[in-house]
Parts: C-alpha cells; structure tokens; sequence
C-alpha cells in the first residue's frame, strides 16, 4: 500500500511543485520588504518552469501515462504564457491601491488551477476526478470575483460560482450513478464493469443515466450548449488576463476529464449498439458550434465576442471526441478522433493566449482592451502586437499555415473517416461563419482609423507571451510533427495498449509478463501496477526493453491464497477487445485475480 | 415501461406543482392530498415489488423502519421545497437529514449517518438556520415576495420528475440485478444486497459476511490514508485555497484605513 | 437475542426513570450547594430538611398558567422545548454504565411460564456500544442547539432572540474543541466505542507507583479541554451567556413558563448528566474503582463480571458521575460569567489551538507506539506537559487581544472620527 502511494506521488512530481510553489508565492505576497514582494511573480515562473522540466523526467514519466505528461507539459507551457500576460494584473485590479494585499493571492490562485489541470490526466477515482476539477474551478472562481474592483466582476463572479457550483451538482449527481452501477470508484474496477457489460452488447441504463448527466455538468467547463450561457457575462466581467486564463484551464481540464470517462466505456459506444452517447455528444456538437458562432457575429465587446469563440470552438472539440479513438475505429491516425481533440485543444489554447495577451498588451479603458473602437488602426502604433494578435485570429479561423487549420483538418479527417459527416459539414460551415468575425477585428486593426487614442503597458510581459504564442502558432502550423507524435501517444494510451499480459502463478505467487509498445514519453516504462487489497501487492518488478516496446515483469503476492488446482496455469489474458486502463496491467491482474480467487 | 409507475410519478408532479408556494390562489391542500395519493400509491406498488422479488410464498413485506424513514424523508424533502417560509424549510432539512441517517444506518452505514448528523444537522443547516434567523427576526412576520414565490414552477417540476420518472423506471424495470450489473461483491454491492433484503424484509443481520474482522471505522480509516490517501489531501489543498479565497474576498479595501488602528501594512 | 433485549428494555426503563429522579434532586441538590457556598440554609420547609422540595417544584411547575406572546410562532413555539429536551435524553443511550454483565443465570425450575430460563452471557449493561459511540455524543452535542436557537427565535421576543443567538454562536464555537479532545482520547484508545474506552483505562501506570491509568492523568489537557466544552455547551456558568439574568431576563426560556419551562430545566440537567457521564467514562476511569480492586479482584478490575459486579460497577461509576456534577454546581457558585467576546476569544484563539495541539500529539503518541518505539502512556503524559508550557511560551509571543475595547461606532461617544463607523464607511 504504501508502495502504491509513493508510486502515485512521483507521477504527480509536478503538481507537487506547482502547489508548493502556490504556498510559497502566497507567502511572499504578504511579505513586509518590498523587494520579495516584487519577486512574486518570478517565483511564480520559476515553480512553472521547474514543474515543467520535472514532468519531462523519466521517473516522473514512468509513474505516469504518456496522456498525463502531455497534459502536465501542455498545462506548464499554456501556464507559462498565462502568468506573462497576467504580469501586471494586481497592479490593475484597483486602480486607486498598488497592489500590496493581492499579488499572492492572485498567483497562488493561478498556480493552484493550474496543478489541477494538470494532475487531471492521472486521477484514478471519481472522487480525485471530481476534486481535481474542483481544484481548477474553485481559484477561478475566486480570481474572477476579485481581479476587478469594479461590480462587473463581482457580478461575474457570484454568476460563475453559483452556475458552477450547480454544474458541480450535476456531474456529482451522475457520478453517483456511475458508482452504484459499477459499485467501486475506481476507474480500473468501473472499467471491468463496463467490459463485462459490453461483451453482453449493450450499456446498463444506469451508466447510461450517469454518463449523460456527468457529460452535462461538465459541459459547463467547457462551455459547451447546455450550460454555456454564463460564459459572455463571465468573460466579460472579469479581468482580462483571468478571462485568458478561463479559456484555457478549465477547459482543459473538461475535456480531459470527458476524455477519461468516455474511456471508462472503452469507446465502445462509437462502433457499438447503443447510441445515446454518440447523439447526445453529437447534438452538443451541433448546437455548441453552431450558436457560439453565431452569437459571437453579434458583438461589439471583443471579449463577449471571445467568449461565444471559444463555447465555438469547443463545439469542434467536440466534433473531434464524437469519432472516438483510432483503435475502436480500427484504423490510423487520420481516424483518430481524440488525438484531434487535444491536438485542437492545444492549439486553441495557444492562439486564444496569445490574443488575449495581445488585448492585454493595448490597454483599454481598463485592464485590457475591450470595445473593438479600442483596438482601432492600432497596427500604425504598435505593428508588432498588432501582427501577433492578427496571426492568432487568423490561426483562429483556420488559415493554411497555422496551427489552428491543422487542428480543424485532423477533426473534419477523423470525422470522415469515422462516417460522421454531418460533424465534418458543421465544422466546415461554422468555420465559414467564424471567419467573419474575427476578420472584423483584424479589418479594425488594420484598415480603420484610430479612434482613441491609444494606452499601452509599459511592461514586456504581456506582449512577450504574444509573441510567443504567435511564433507557435506559425511554428506547429509548419512543423507540427514533434508535437503530433506526442499527441498521438497520449491519445494511444487512451486507445489502450493492444500488449499482451502474462500471468504465471505458482505457489500463491503470481508473475506477470506484459508487453506493450511504447511512446515517446514513456521510454517504455509503463510499470507502475495499481494495486488493491484484493490483488496484493507487488513485490518486485523488473523492467527490460528498448526504445519500441517493454516487458515488465510483476512478482505478485496476494492477499488471499490461491487453490491449489490454479498452480502453474498460465493464460493471455487480456481480453481481444481493447480494455480502456490506467494501465492495461491492472485489469488483467484484477480480472486474473477473480479468476483465481474462485 | 412500467405504467403504475409513470401514473405514480405523473401524481407525484401534480402534488409538488401544487404544492409549490405561488402568490396567490394557493392550492395546497388539494396538493396535500395528491401527494398523499401518491405516497400510498408508492408504498403499496413497493409492498407488491417487495413480494415479487422474494416470491409470494414466502409473504414477506416492507421492512417497517425503512417504511417509516422513507416516508418521513419524502414528506420532509417535499416540505423543505414547498413550505413557504424560509426558516421551516431549514428546519424540515434537519428532518431530512435525520430520516437519511436512519435509512443509512438500515444499511449499516453507521460512520456515514453519524457524520451526515454531525456535518449537515450540526454545523450546516444550524448556520442556515441562524442566517435565516437574523435575516428574519420575530415570530410572524411577513416574508418578501420573491422569497415566497417560486420563479418558474412549471419548468422545474418538469425537469425534476422527468428525470425522476427515468431512474424509477429503469430501477424497478425487471429485477434489481438489471438494475445493477453483475459484479463483484464491493462494498456498495453488498450494501445494496442487503438493502434489497431490508426493502423485503428480512433480517439482514442474519446474514454473516460481508464484514471481516474490521469495524466499520476501520475500514474507513484504512480506506482513507491507502486508495484514497490522495483525494484526500487534495480535499485539504481544496479547503485551505477556499479558506484563502474567502478571506480576499470578503476583505474590503478600506480608503479611510486606521479608524480600528489595527491590521494595516505599513505604506510604501 | 430475545434475553438481551429484555433485559436492555428493562434496563433502559429503569434507567431512565431513576436518572429523572436523579434530575428532580439535582434541582433541589443546586440550590443547597449554592446556599452552602453563600452561607444559606437553603431550601428546608418542604419535608424533612426540604427533601420534599423538587416534589412541591413539580406541582408548583403543573399548575401555573401556559403563556404564550402574542407574536410567537405558534408551532416553533410548541417544537422547542421537545426538540430541546429529545438529544438530551438520548444521550444516555450510550453511556457504559456497567461494563459487561456475564451472569448467565438460570431462573428456577418452579417459576411459572419463565422457568428455567437462562439469561443470556455476556450482556453489555448499555442500552447501545455503537462502533461510532464517541460520535452519537457529539453529533447529540450538535442537535441540542437546534431546541435553544428555535425558543429563542420562536418566543417572538428581543431578549429571547439575542439569548438564542448567543447560545447558537457559543455552542457551535465551542462544539470544535469539544470534538477535538474526545478525538484525541478515541484515538489512543483506538477505538470509538465508549465501553472500550472505559475498560481501556482499567489499570495502573505502574507497579511502583500506582495512579490509575485515566486518561484524566494521561491527558490532562485534554480533559480540561473537555471540560471547559461541556459547560459551555451546556450553557452553565461562566458561560451562561444565553440566559443571564442581568441582561437578558431568562434568554432564550424568558417566555415560557409552567411545564414547557420545566422542559428546558429537565434538559438542561439532563444535558449535565449526559456530559457528567461522558467525562466519567472517557477520562475518568469508568466503572473502575481504584485501588479497592486489587483487594477484590486481585488484580485490574474485569470487563464482564457477574450480578455483583455490575452492581459494584453501577454504583462507582454513579458516584462518579455525582461527584462530578457537584463539581459542576460548585464552579456555577464560584466563577463570575464572561463577557461575550471574551468567550469567543477564548474558544477560537486559545481552546481550538490547544485542541489541536493535544489532538497532534495523541496522533504522534499512536504512531511512535504503532512503531514500537515508545510503549508506556506516560510519554503522552508528558507529550501533554510540554504542549502546555509550549503554549505557554508561544502565548508571549502572540498579540495580545484587545481587552474591552472602544469600538467607534458612528455617532457614539466613543468616535473620535465623526462620521466614521467602525467598518470605515463614510
């Protein structure tokens, strides 16, 4: 047992870091001398970065999947930008006190949102998954009430947490039924459930039940239609740099979560008979592209307009999550349809970063511009900002050459392939239609004349993360293949791995031997066995292999003794269908160790 | 689809949709009655489940403590949406909260119906019921209008009891092992077996497993700090961001500082 | 089964009907204790040396007039002394009155009907030993705020609000200590059923020197903690805030009169009872009869033991509990009352602090023995020494809070910023 809780503490080295680091820019922001007050943000930076590297380590990669390094890199990296264009955000919050009473706080919110998202991909159980999106959402709602002295924001911010705290009822509510139908909340024990079931052709109405109200609430999160209606107030109400920051980590961290819990039913509703699943995301789909663009054509305000942008643009991402993975598909990478998702995931995230940081950077009235009169004929003063936000915008819509036109390719790609071509026709459309709006902010830029004058920040930052995100969009958009096989690693996990598993008992001992191919996070080392009571520990595990594939051998001891008639009886035992685990290990050592057990 | 139910849950909707506080022109009793109707109709459809799972032969019948709690607990739950003033809806919650913890302990969840006592009873609702209190002070005084009226009635009876109406069909559709997939005994599993055998009547404490030697805390414990030891600490991580985020929030920043002379930094 | 549950239900009758005598004497016991303390005679005209007093209280109680304010809420009204009087009862269920009774007695042949009847072995001479005793109390502890909140409220009246509201703020301040320290010795103990807890302090420190091993003596901060809790939450003196005499009239019961009044008097002695026996069990030994036992038993003082024992046990732990409840009349008479901030600073800036302290350390105790480095309870003993003069040291650091201070509230004498209210308003 306590092997298994320092197993799972490695894996989470970089959360870790991050919440530390949360502890520590909370401190300092409070501190008397000025001098460690003003390095606050710093801190903030360094702990980002140290996560960051740390999550790049082998020990940290082998204690978790390649879908939770990716995220942890992802949520680092996004971070990172995100902390630049809030650089001078406590200094904004109330323009007639410097900051002094909440650079800590805002920081360590910040920081604490974002271990949260990235701890995501490595949740277990329902109830780390439903804490870890607290964890995400509980800060945001706190920076969204505070980062504005103005009512706007404290009414943004009583709508969010109301509404959200609401959502939260709901997804719980669906957990609930998840647990009683499967009675464990452990992924790996609801996944044998749901195989068990599936062999049997059909999903238990209480699944069903519960995955649609989950898939509800956590609609929420990701702004998508049934409960997208607080995004323009919220966005609009709150500080610039918090409204970046919502369009990203709670986003994430819902579709991330969605992506598990589909995963629990092994994606089999994609191929197989029951269609609830797939017309629900479908319709979602649907209506959440679909109205986001078109409210977004009527707004002024660029960050309503955002807003309804990005309740867009998680439509696609949900497009993208309806065609299910490759494996069930039964075909390549263009079928794909979650690798899609987080490859579109990522590149929203960067092109939407970098606009709000532009947007940042050509202070408005307040922090950050909002009327679309605000950024007028500003390309004559600033070309450079302006060139940034305008790659983004770009990216946005879906220009060849951009990240965000491979990001819409591979969904429409994997949509087709997967026979979903009313999807694919949707995303096309409604990329038509977006495109007319964001040209709008682009034509303001560059084309209108100034209408007032012009106000922008004196620090770097802001404009430093815009251009950073500009360089790549450019950047994946032409040379996307380092971040696409990670990405198609990440999503193989979710595929689950097609290795096989070997278990040899002897003596109320059992071996297990598994081979797995093996990404490029992982330098094949997918070892880490979840164990429970049930199965016993392991007690000695041995790792070989190369850079393609892995063998791992697992010593095990259970709890109970096994019969001796089992003694020496070897057999595959992962099912030929693919399981959908932690850790492919796991359900076969469960599954094994009920066989032997009886 | 089983129509005695639908019929159950049709009246069942009928009775909240008049019984929910409007303006004027109320229709509580007639609402009283229908939910009357309805409760009956539930118990005696239970009683008739109850004998269908556990064969007639056998004559079993409701188990009379589950009977009483899950009528306190429906009537309860329907007085804390229903009742027209603030601080008995508090009070009919701590009624509720009470006829859960017997139905837990039916199950022999004894930790959970303690706590779910000490936690919602004994610090949550008492400061619902103080907040109230004070925002409310003196025997019979009037209460405003939007605090008595409900806003949309309709729609959320509607939303409600559809999904109600879902999750009873589905549960009472067949035998309660279409309901649940089989598995394996897990906690809950076994937990819902011997409700099932609670629910027809029969002693479950005759039944010898499913514990071993460990207590109820026990298990909790051990529980606790090895499967769950993370969520755990992530629920204090989760508390201590809320505490924070309570106090930035609630903190006012005060133009005319030092009138209390206390807790000022010093200016730059 | 059918033995036992006989027997608990005769038990639980007998209990109960003694222990609301005990409750009328008590009455009449306070009265004397206070004459004693301020060199009175007391009540003596009723009976022989007013032993007949709580009778004549009784009939004194039955025929005054029921009266109820013109603007109370009528069924609050009605609900409050049975919502207060109910978790005040049902406290006793879990109290280990006498350990385990293994008589077995078989009745004799030539009864009729119940002849040769055996009763059963091994009974625990409790109405309940729930695995979760320890927090039946305090989720009891929890309820009883409901029953002074809603009279206070329900009265219609302005000193019965503010006396309900006080009680409410006060018990639930100080209902976090109060759980903290019974946690701590549930904790060591390793278990939360009260009769374990009571046999667990069966025994001595040592052979040499022979305190018994209660965990009175082993965590005496703890139980002081405890202490201070339970008069608190029993809303007596020093922490009668809800119903002090010279502000409020009665509190929270200033309306009530006649047999709902007596209701609130029932329950609030029930409640002494109820934490009287609480603290018996848990931190003053139980049943066990120091010393003496040796002599009886020859040794520690057993779990079970026959008709004699339990009686034996029955009679140490009432003696107990008695004793105790002098205690509690003794500090009423004694101690002035606080001031109502003062009695919030003192729950939330110096007893959860020390809670938590104590509570650190049982923790600390329980995994260095788990560990098998330390054996001896001893080491709490003196875990708990330092915690005190750690806090002690610690206290010298801290600020000290602001004693009877002026608070500027807008246009009062007191602000000398006119205009400016203490929230810094303009």
């Amino acid at each position: 047992m306590a092997e298994d809780v320092n197993t799972s503490l490695l894996g989470l080295l970089p959360e870790i870091i991050l919440l530390c680091t949360a502890a520590v820019v909370l401190l300092m922001g409070l501190a008397r001398r000025d001098v460690l007050r003003r390095l606050t943000q710093w801190t903030a930076v360094i702990g980002v970065i140290v996560a960051f590297v740390a999550a790049y380590s082998n020990d940290v990669q082998s204690h978790t999947t390649a879908l939770g390094t990716f995220l942890t890199l992802l949520t680092c990296g996004i971070g990172l930008l995100l902390l630049f264009s809030a650089w001078e955000m406590p200094f904004a919050m109330d323009p007639a006190h410097t900051d002094r009473h909440y650079r800590g706080e805002f920081f360590a919110m910040l920081l604490c949102s974002l271990a949260g998202v990235s701890m995501m991909a490595k949740v277990n159980n329902l109830i780390w998954l439903f804490l870890a999106l607290e964890l995400v959402s509980i800060p945001t709602y706190i920076v969204v009430a505070t980062g504005r002295g103005q009512s706007e924001a404290q009414e943004a911010g009583i709508k969010y947490f109301f509404l959200g705290a609401l959502s939260a009822a709901i997804y719980l509510f669906g957990f609930s039924y998840l647990y009683g139908f499967s009675g464990s909340t452990q992924f790996s024990a609801i996944t044998a459930v749901f195989q068990s079931d599936i062999s049997r052709h059909q999903l238990p109405w209480m699944a069903i039940l519960g995955l649609l109200l989950v898939l509800l609430g956590i609609s929420y999160k990701i702004a998508a239609v049934p409960l997208h209606f607080y995004a323009a107030d919220v966005y609009q109400g709150a500080a610039t740099p918090v409204t970046a920051f919502l369009s990203f980590a709670p986003k994430a961290a819902g579709f991330v979560a969605i992506i598990l819990l589909l995963g629990l039913t092994g994606w089999h509703f994609s191929s197989g008979p029951d269609v609830t699943i797939p017309a629900l995301l479908t319709v979602m789909a649907v209506l959440t592209m679909t109205i986001g663009n078109v409210l977004a054509l009527l707004q002024r305000n660029i960050k309503r307009m955002f807003a309804y942008s990005s309740i867009a643009h998680s439509g696609y991402i949900l497009a993208a999550l309806v065609a299910g993975p490759a494996l069930v598909a039964g075909g390549g990478w263009a079928h794909d349809g979650v690798a899609a998702a987080l490859f579109y995931l990522a590149a929203y995230s960067l092109m939407t970063v970098g606009a709000f940081a532009a947007l940042i950077y050509m202070q408005g009235k307040a922090d950050g511009a909002e009327d679309i009169d605000d950024i007028a004929g500003i390309s004559s003063e600033h070309p450079m900002t302006a060139a940034c936000m305008a790659i983004c915008l770009l990216s946005l819509i879906g220009m060849p050459g951009t990240i965000g036109f491979l990001g819409k390719l591979f969904i429409v790609q994997a949509d087709l392939s997967t026979g979903h071509w009313i999807l694919a026709v949707f995303v096309v459309v409604n990329a038509a239609i977006a495109a007319a709006y964001y040209l709008r902010i682009i034509a303001a830029m560059y084309v209108r004349e100034p209408w007032t004058p012009s106000h922008v920040r004196t620090t770097l930052a802001p404009r430093f993360a815009a251009a950073l995100c500009a360089a790549m969009v450019i950047g994946f958009g032409l040379a996307p293949s380092r971040l696409l096989s990670d990405i198609r690693h990440a999503a193989d996990y979710m595929a689950g791995s097609s290795g096989t598993v070997r278990l040899t008992v002897f003596k109320g001992r059992a071996k297990i031997t598994s081979h797995f191919p093996t990404g490029s996070f992982g330098r094949g080392r997918r070892s880490s066995l979840l164990t429970d009571p049930l199965a016993g520990y392991a007690r000695r595990s041995r790792l070989a292999g190369d850079q393609n594939s892995c063998v791992v051998k697992h010593e095990f001891i259970f709890a109970r003794p096994l019969k001796k008639d089992t003694a020496w009886s070897t057999a595959r035992l992962l099912p030929p269908s693919p399981v959908l685990e932690r850790n492919p290990a796991v359900v076969a050592l469960r599954m094994s160790a009920r066989l032997i057990v009886r | 689809m089983d129509y005695a139910l639908a019929v159950a849950t049709a009246l069942g909707a009928l009775s909240i949709y008049l019984l929910l506080p409007r303006g004027r022109g109320s229709l509580v009793k007639t609402g009283a009655l229908v939910g009357v109707l309805t409760l009956g109709a539930a118990m005696l459809y239970l009683l008739r489940w109850a004998g269908l799972q556990e064969g007639v032969s056998q004559g079993a019948g409701l188990n009379v403590f589950f009977c009483l709690f899950a009528l306190i607990a429906v009537i309860s739950a329907t007085a804390v949406i229903c009742h027209p003033r603030p601080l008995y809806c508090a009070l009919y919650f701590v009624l509720l909260t009470l006829a859960l913890a017997g139905l837990f302990i039916l199950l022999f969840a004894q930790f959970m119906a303690i706590v779910l006592i000490i936690i919602y009873a004994g610090a949550i609702l008492v400061t619902y019921v103080f907040v109230i209190m004070l925002a409310s002070p003196g025997g019979n005084v009037t209460v405003a209008d939007y605090d008595r009226v409900t806003t949309n009635p309709l729609l959320a009876v509607l939303v409600s009891f559809v999904l109600l109406g879902t999750v009873l069909q589905l549960m009472f559709i067949g035998k309660p092992r279409a309901f649940m997939a089989a598995r394996p005994a897990g906690p809950v599993a076994v937990g819902m077996a011997m409700g099932h055998k609670i629910l027809a009547g029969k002693p479950a404490l005759a039944d010898p497993k499913p514990t071993s030697k460990m207590g109820v805390m026990e298990l909790l414990g051990v529980n606790l700090y090895s499967q769950y030891a993370l969520p755990l600490e992530l629920a204090g991580i989760l508390l201590t961001i809320s505490l924070v985020g309570a106090v930035m929030i609630a903190r006012k920043n005060e133009p005319a500082a030092g009138v209390l002379g206390t807790g000022q930094m010093p200016t730059e | 089964m059918v033995g036992t549950f006989i027997f608990h239900l005769i038990f639980g009758l007998v209990l109960f009907n003694v222990l609301l005598g005990i409750v009328a004497y008590l009455i009449l016991l306070e009265r004397k204790t206070a004459a004693w303390i301020q060199d009175r005679i007391g009540p003596n005209r009723v009976g022989p040396k007013g032993l007949m007093q709580p009778l004549a209280d009784g009939v004194k109680f039955i025929l005054k007039e029921e009266f109820m304010p013109a603007n109370a809420d009528r069924w609050l009204f009605y609900l409050a002394p049975i919502v207060i009087i109910t978790p005040a009862l049902c406290g006793f269920a879990v109290i280990p009155w006498g350990g385990v009774l293994a008589a077995g007695t078989r009745l004799p042949e030539w009864l009729p009907w119940i002849g040769g009847w055996a009763f059963p072995h091994n009974v625990p001479v409790m109405l309940a030993n729930p695995q979760v005793g320890v927090l039946v109390v305090i989720a009891i502890a929890g309820l009883s705020i409901y029953g002074v909140v809603l009279a206070g409220w329900a009265s219609g009246s302005k000193y019965s609000f503010l006396g309900g509201m006080r009680a409410a703020a006060q018990m639930i301040s100080y209902e976090i200590p109060l759980i903290l320290s019974l946690l701590s010795v549930a904790v060591v103990a390793g278990t939360m059923r009260l009769g374990t807890i009571a046999q667990d302090q069966v025994g001595y420190f040592s052979t040499v020197f022979v305190l018994p091993q209660w965990n009175i003596f082993i965590q005496p901060l703890a139980f002081i903690l405890f202490v201070t809790c339970i008069f608190a939450e029993a809303n007596r003196t020093p922490f009668d805030l809800a119903e002090c005499e010279s502000e409020l009239v009665g509190g929270y019961h200033t309306e009530y009169s006649s047999m709902k009044f007596a209701m609130f008097f029932l329950a609030e002695y029930s409640a002494m009872i109820t934490g009287a026996a609480v603290a018996v069990a848990l931190f003053l030994g139980g049943w066990h009869l120091p010393w003496l036992d040796k002599l009886l038993y020859g040794g520690a003082q057993p779990m079970s033991t026959g008709w004699a024992g339990m009686f034996l046990k029955l009679v140490v732990f009432g003696a107990k509990v008695i004793l105790f409840l002098f205690f509690y009349m003794w500090v009423r008479w004694t101690l002035p009352r606080f001031r109502f901030d003062q009695l919030m600073n003192l729950a939330w800036r110096s007893l959860i602090p020390l809670s938590l302290g104590t509570f650190l350390m049982a923790g600390i105790f329980v995994y260095l023995r788990q560990e098998g480095i330390i054996e001896h309870r001893g080491w709490l003993l003196l875990g708990n020494i330092l915690l005190v003069l750690g806090a002690l040291v610690v206290g010298r650091w801290l600020p000290s809070t602001p004693t009877n201070q002026r608070v500027p509230v807008a246009g009062s004498r007191y602000n000398k910023w006119p205009g400016v209210s203490s929230t810094g308003n303009a």
